[in-house]
């Protein structure tokens, strides 16, 4: 089975692709102007960040980077295209020929390029008297466009792939995480020799369901001896299934010509002076290059927080990978939530010294992790009212010694039996002393009565 | 904006395709310029031939796409039946609205730009248009701008472009298509009556030379009288 995907994804920009409206209407067509409703005599201006962010996937995605680009008009009639024509780039995409490594897989990148997205035609009315409304404040948004070769061998690949490439442009130019419903692909599938092409499926999972029963349909075909034709399809959401495209079924002419209204753009020197940022699965992968971590693991760890990475990297390099892949994973993994919310910009401080001390050695696995419950608010302890001072933890210990007269007993034989009120002290007192004070006022508290 | 022109190049292939009259009203323009010191230098610029056939294929490919947006939906009135699919519905619009001499170059421009075409025309439009910018920026070495006539006739009167097919109207642009082609600043300045009718020379100019124009066209004034053009009052 092959499979290729034409994948279109909006550039997260504050403003439209050639003029300054607002990417974010809240009202029907409240973010237009006389350049994005296609006025007579408007003339568009290029978005120099969405110029970027395109060249920066083009690098990204391996692509060759043409010293100059421009733009091209690509003409079709259709109601929700004010111009009549979409300003895209047809000779020259952002970049030609890359790959896309999917785990060890390569994957074909043919081309990246940019585009303005139409505006939306919504329908309205009940049924018999129905009219198309269009919502211009879709008109002009910058979207990239991404066409695969067709390397892709499964509809599950199929969504690996997108999830991956999503992950990786997510951190790369700051896509939403929205993206995973809002991306837009046709796919070109074939099972045995002719190719379909599935036109325009919205989201990650429909994509996949789009390819699924395109898949299992034309399997169906060839199992009967009959022949799959070349065509265009559509995907129909609620029904599941693959439909014959109402479109004319020859080929569509563009008519492209160059854009007169824009210039060229020299992003030569804008592409080799680029330094890209390490991605999430590249980072993933040298995690698992560099400190042994399992795929799963490394992936998991990144995909749940760069900051966790940044926190593991950390204790990794004053630790060892083995505590740093026990605690990271672990502990700090799945409360990962709340000890950001709680420590924010605090937590490698106050989450290092207590991998430090079970490192040493100096309390055990379980207060440790008590510890970092109590860090990330789990077994919520009365919250003192007033600050606390050396007086009050003298009091609680004091307290808490009184109140457990068998670990007075146990501490004859066994010192480290003391560890439980430590940890008892720590709850209570939500991490906000030292251990080290900790321990020592309760080791003192229990030689006064040993 | 300084600048003085002291050399002008002169195409021959442009004087080919004169009237008798504009030729032999140019040529006198050339024997003045030389007696102000102005040094001719006779030249060949044959990209010029085909600047206008590049032109009609870029102006009418780009018009053709300009033209798209009148189609009932956001310009133009809709007044058909909205039941009608819209393919149909902005055919009617625009053949209903729009005029002759519009639908003509929508034809002309579209047919250039169509799959199977489109190599055919617009890209060989485009490398006319990168030759005839190559050939300007190599009289430039040599001169400090070019010189023809504006027009290839005297300009008609209303009543005999009346009398003028579409391809004849579009010859009459063959001198002021190149440096439009061409994106060059360039004057044009009268040089002789033919007939009462004034008869034009245009100077083309490197890019940021406007200044040179406007130099000349000024000694240009101090040794040409102007007339009015003659018309009723």
């Amino acid at each position: 089975m092959k499979i290729g995907l034409e994948i279109h994804i909006q550039l997260p920009t504050r403003t439209k692709l050639f003029c300054s409206c607002s990417t974010t209407g809240d009202e029907v067509n409240s973010s237009v102007c006389p350049i994005c409703l296609g006025f007579p005599g408007a003339r568009p201006t290029l978005n120099r960040r969405a110029l970027e962010m395109g060249v920066a996937i083009a690098k990204f995605l391996n692509c060759t980077i043409p010293e100059k680009v421009w733009f091209s008009r690509k003409t079709y009639f259709y109601p929700d295209l004010a111009k009549n024509y979409q300003i895209t780039q047809y000779e020259t995409p952002m970049g030609r020929n890359g790959h896309f490594m999917l785990g060890d897989r390569k994957i074909g990148i043919w081309e990246a390029h940019i585009e303005e997205d139409p505006g939306r035609i919504k329908r309205a009315g009940r049924a018999g008297e129905e009219v198309a409304l269009v919502d211009y404040n879709r008109s002009g948004v910058p979207l990239v466009e991404i066409v695969t070769a067709p390397d892709l061998t499964s509809p599950e690949e199929a969504r690996a792939f997108l999830s991956d490439l999503l992950v990786e442009l997510r951190h790369l130019v700051g896509l939403s995480p929205q993206d995973e419903t809002t991306v837009r692909a046709d796919g070109n599938i074939s099972v045995g020799e002719e190719r379909v092409e599935i036109k325009n499926i919205n989201g990650l999972r429909n994509i996949e369901r789009a390819l699924k029963f395109e898949a299992k349909r034309q399997s169906k075909l060839l199992a009967a001896g009959k022949r799959i034709v070349r065509e265009t399809r559509r995907f129909d959401e609620e029904l599941g299934t693959t439909l014959p495209s109402r479109e004319k079924e020859f080929e569509e002419d563009y008519g492209y010509i160059g854009e007169p209204d824009l210039g060229t753009f020299v992003i030569g020197p804008l592409a080799s002076d680029l330094d890209l940022p390490e991605t999430p699965l590249a980072r993933a992968s040298r995690l698992e290059r560099e400190h042994g971590l399992a795929a799963a693991s490394a992936r998991q760890m990144v995909l749940t927080s760069w900051k966790l990475a940044d926190t593991f990297e950390v204790l990794a390099s004053r630790f060892g990978r083995e505590t740093a892949t026990t605690w990271s994973l672990g502990p700090l993994a799945s409360h990962w939530k709340e000890l950001q919310e709680r420590l924010g910009d605090r937590l490698e401080e106050s989450i290092v010294p207590i991998i430090a001390e079970v490192h040493a050695g100096t309390i055990t696995d379980s207060e440790a992790r008590m510890r970092i419950d109590v860090l990330a608010g789990r077994e919520a302890a009365p919250v003192a009212s007033t600050a606390p001072t050396a007086d009050d933890l003298g009091q609680i210990v004091a307290r808490l010694v009184d109140s457990h007269p068998e670990v007075v007993k146990d501490y004859r034989t066994n010192p480290r039996a003391a560890n439980f009120l430590i940890g008892q002290v720590m709850k209570e007192t939500q991490g906000r002393y030292a251990s080290q004070e900790v321990s020592g006022m309760i080791r003192k508290e229990l030689e006064k009565r040993v | 904006m300084s600048g003085e022109i002291g050399s002008v190049a002169v195409p021959e292939e442009v004087l080919a395709d004169l009237s008798d009259d504009m030729r032999e009203a140019f040529e006198g323009a050339i024997d003045r310029l030389e007696g102000m010191g102005v040094e001719v230098q006779r030249v060949s610029m044959p990209s010029l031939r085909f600047a206008l056939s590049a032109y009609y294929i870029l102006a009418t490919a780009e018009a053709s796409t300009n033209m798209a947006r009148y189609c009932g939906m956001r310009y133009g009135d809709i007044v058909e039946d909205t039941d009608l699919g819209f393919n149909e519905m902005f055919s009617n619009v625009r053949s209903r609205d729009l005029g002759a001499e519009t639908k003509r170059r929508i034809l002309l421009g579209t047919f250039c730009r169509m799959v199977g075409l489109r190599d055919r025309y617009y890209i060989k439009a485009l490398q006319v248009r990168r030759l005839v910018i190559r050939q300007y920026e190599e009289r430039f070495r040599e001169a400090d701008a070019v010189l023809t006539p504006t027009m290839p006739f005297v300009a008609p009167r209303f009543d005999e472009i009346e009398g003028m097919s579409a391809l004849e109207e579009y010859l009459a642009d063959t001198l002021t298509v190149p440096p439009n082609l061409a994106g060059l600043p360039h004057i044009s300045l009268p040089c002789a009556y033919i007939e009462g009718m004034p008869a034009g020379m245009q100077l083309v100019a490197p890019h940021w030379k406007e200044g040179r124009l406007l130099s000349l066209a000024e000694r240009w004034e101090n040794v040409f009288q102007y007339r009015r053009p003659e018309g009723r009052t």
